[in-house]
């Protein structure tokens, strides 16, 4: 009687504890759960930029005019919407574009630049003299990518109609010319 | 001769090149690069220059959502409700009413 108690208590503990599955599922899987910004909507955000960017002219027109690649560097983008959106998701989709694709080059800027400033600082007293690195060399970015994401949002008791537009520009540092307008529309129906 | 000729005149046309984009820049650019440079404290633009660069910066606004307003009101209670009973417990004779309503014990 003991035993058998003992084991349909253990069956009990086992049947509870399996409650959660968990399962590895395809990253360009579409899944909506809540109806706000999620990982689909970045990467078609990612995709139609990308496509964007790299089939409009002013990239042949960059090289026609100086007969270089262009070299961009990637600026701020501004989250005007009602949810906390991060940028970087889709940003670092067109870096890699541009690092992969080749004909365009890529600056760091921000932390991560000034990280590199430090340790270049830091082998002009430590590094061997054939090693260490100079300054002054760093290359000056043709073009700043800058961008916006705006949302507006419609709701009725349960149903809910929900627009995003992430605008990307990119504009010539020494003119001040924008060279290039990208947007990605989004529209929601959200029936709670 | 004629190469002499050829190289004068490919001199002379780089040469108004250079001298046509010069001169086509304000004169007083090096004048507008100070005043810039003196209108803002220089170590701090620096460090804000590099927060704001390949980052999102977050502006957003709290958009009407009857849902959402509901779940929150629904929360409060919850809350509120919690710190009742926390406070019934930790002071059982001033929180709690007694038969005849609350009393503070001086009549």
């Amino acid at each position: 009687m003991t035993r058998l108690l003992f084991f349909l208590s253990a069956l009990l503990f086992v049947g509870t504890a399996c409650n959660r599955q968990v399962q590895r599922i395809e990253t360009d899987t579409t899944v909506d759960l809540s109806g706000r910004w999620n990982d689909t909507d970045a990467r078609l955000t990612a995709a139609e930029l990308i496509t964007e960017i790299m089939g409009m002219p002013w990239l042949e027109r960059h090289m026609s005019n100086t007969g270089k690649r262009p070299v961009v560097i990637v600026g701020m983008v501004e989250n005007k919407s009602h949810e906390h959106i991060e940028a970087e998701v889709f940003t670092k989709e067109l870096e890699k574009a541009f690092v992969r694709g080749g004909r365009v080059r890529l600056v760091e800027g921000g932390q991560k630049r000034e990280q590199i400033r430090r340790e270049r600082a830091d082998q002009q007293n430590n590094a061997s003299q054939s090693t260490m690195k100079q300054w002054g060399l760093e290359v000056g970015a043709d073009y700043m990518l800058q961008g916006s994401i705006n949302s507006i949002m419609d709701a009725y008791k349960r149903k809910k109609v929900i627009y995003y537009q992430i605008d990307m520009t990119l504009t010539n540092i020494e003119t001040n010319e924008i060279v290039w307008i990208g947007d990605k529309k989004i529209k929601k129906f959200v029936k709670n | 001769m004629r190469t002499y000729f050829l190289t004068a005149v490919f001199a002379c046309c780089l040469f108004s090149a250079a001298f046509a984009q010069q001169s086509n820049q304000n004169p007083r650019a090096q004048q507008a690069y100070e005043a810039y440079k003196n209108q803002v404290n220089t170590d701090v633009a620096d460090t804000d220059h590099a927060a704001t660069m390949g980052v999102t910066i977050d502006n957003t606004y709290e958009a009407y959502d009857p849902i959402q307003i509901k779940e929150e009101r629904r929360q409060e209670r919850r809350d509120f409700r919690r710190q009742l009973r926390l406070e019934r417990a930790r002071r059982p004779i001033i929180a709690n009413p007694g038969p005849w309503g609350w009393r503070n014990g001086w009549w």
